[in-house]
């Protein structure tokens, strides 16, 4: 792992293509209905709330913290994602899966299927073996599909590093689309519920 | 406490009907020992710092939900500032704020909306868009067959289909 890479924009600052792909498809959907995942920042929220036609939150990242604090079971993680099935056009899943045992996130990737329509597409990113990925972050949506990589030292989350192989079998359920490797080592996938 | 009480009535019993004018800068302020059950409706902006359960119009002005403020209610106002915690649809002619302390969980309507990050939601955000209505009117009068296929899920040519 190198240094303090989050002062250095080249590896806490990128152009992300799947985010590009993710809202491309979007734009096909006359009312599209998205959820994010993610740690709540008001720069994502205006951004998507902007494009989409109904943003939902779920703070997962949150709860996630929260939880662990509070030592619920891990049951009590999904609770939250409690959506009708086949809710949305799309699902940004972030960094989600760091934090997930494998068991968590077969369970995630399962709710994230029912609550998916079919064709629709989930955005999700690995910090595990990048620069980036020692410690919690948060993904910031700026202009032109570029995103900044927060750091959020005070979340405390398990981190778990996992191949390519190991997240493509975990998440079984979709489509591969695209995969995106970073110079800042951060890996994006598309995945899409046939 | 309730301060400057004089437009607040609600559904159940009438606090205060004031026939005087009241001026824009005026706040009424619903304090931490108050709890009220019932419609809120007011001519003037409002900040809550107490409870209220049901619903609160305020029609062009401007609710506050404070840092100690608990409402559940179905909200109808100019502008809202959510600091406190909030379970309802919030219905705003212009703008949403939601400071970092905030726990909202329910559905906004507003023009604009701003989030500082911190703030927990579990929410529902539907902005209104004039491009967005002038493309469906442009869509249902010209484009049947853009309409046709614009429910269809997004699709992508991908790799991973080439490679099948």
């Amino acid at each position: 792992m190198l240094g303090n890479s989050w002062s250095d924009p080249h590896l806490s600052d990128y152009t992300s293509n799947a985010l590009r792909l993710f809202l491309e498809g979007l734009e096909q959907v006359r009312e599209s209905q998205v959820l994010d995942v993610g740690s709540v920042c008001g720069d994502n929220i205006t951004f998507f709330a902007q494009r989409v036609k109904r943003l939902y939150i779920c703070d997962m990242f949150f709860h996630l913290n929260r939880d662990q604090c509070d030592t619920l079971p891990p049951n009590q993680f999904w609770k939250h994602l409690d959506y009708p099935p086949q809710s949305f056009h799309g699902i940004l899943l972030w960094n989600l899966v760091d934090h997930l045992e494998d068991g968590e996130v077969s369970r995630m990737a399962e709710r994230c299927y029912d609550m998916l329509k079919p064709g629709g597409m989930i955005l999700g990113s690995l910090t595990g073996k990048s620069v980036v990925g020692t410690i919690a972050c948060s993904f910031v949506v700026k202009d032109d599909y570029r995103l900044n990589i927060n750091p959020k030292p005070d979340m405390d989350c398990p981190l778990h590093v996992r191949s390519n192989r190991e997240v493509l079998e975990l998440l079984s359920l979709f489509t591969p689309v695209k995969s995106f490797l970073y110079q800042n080592g951060l890996r994006e996938y598309l995945f899409r519920h046939d | 406490m309730l301060k400057k009480s004089k437009t607040i009535e609600t559904d159940t019993e009438p606090i205060i009907s004031p026939t005087r004018a009241v001026s824009s800068e005026e706040k009424t302020v619903i304090g931490k020992q108050i709890t009220i059950e019932g419609t809120v409706r007011g001519k003037e902006d409002l900040l809550i710092e107490g409870a209220v359960k049901g619903g609160i119009e305020l029609t062009g002005h401007h609710l506050t939900v404070g840092l100690n403020g608990q409402v559940e209610a179905d909200i109808q106002a100019e502008n809202v500032t959510i600091r406190g915690r909030v379970i309802g649809n919030v219905n705003a002619l212009a703008k949403v704020s939601i400071t970092k302390e905030a726990d909202f969980n329910g559905e906004i309507h507003a023009k604009s909306i701003s989030v500082e990050d911190g703030a927990y939601l579990k929410a529902v955000i539907e902005l209104e868009k004039e491009s967005q209505k002038k493309n469906i009117h442009a869509i249902k009068l010209g484009d049947k067959a853009a309409s046709d296929t614009s429910h269809d899920p997004a699709s992508l040519t991908t790799e991973a289909d080439k490679a099948k």
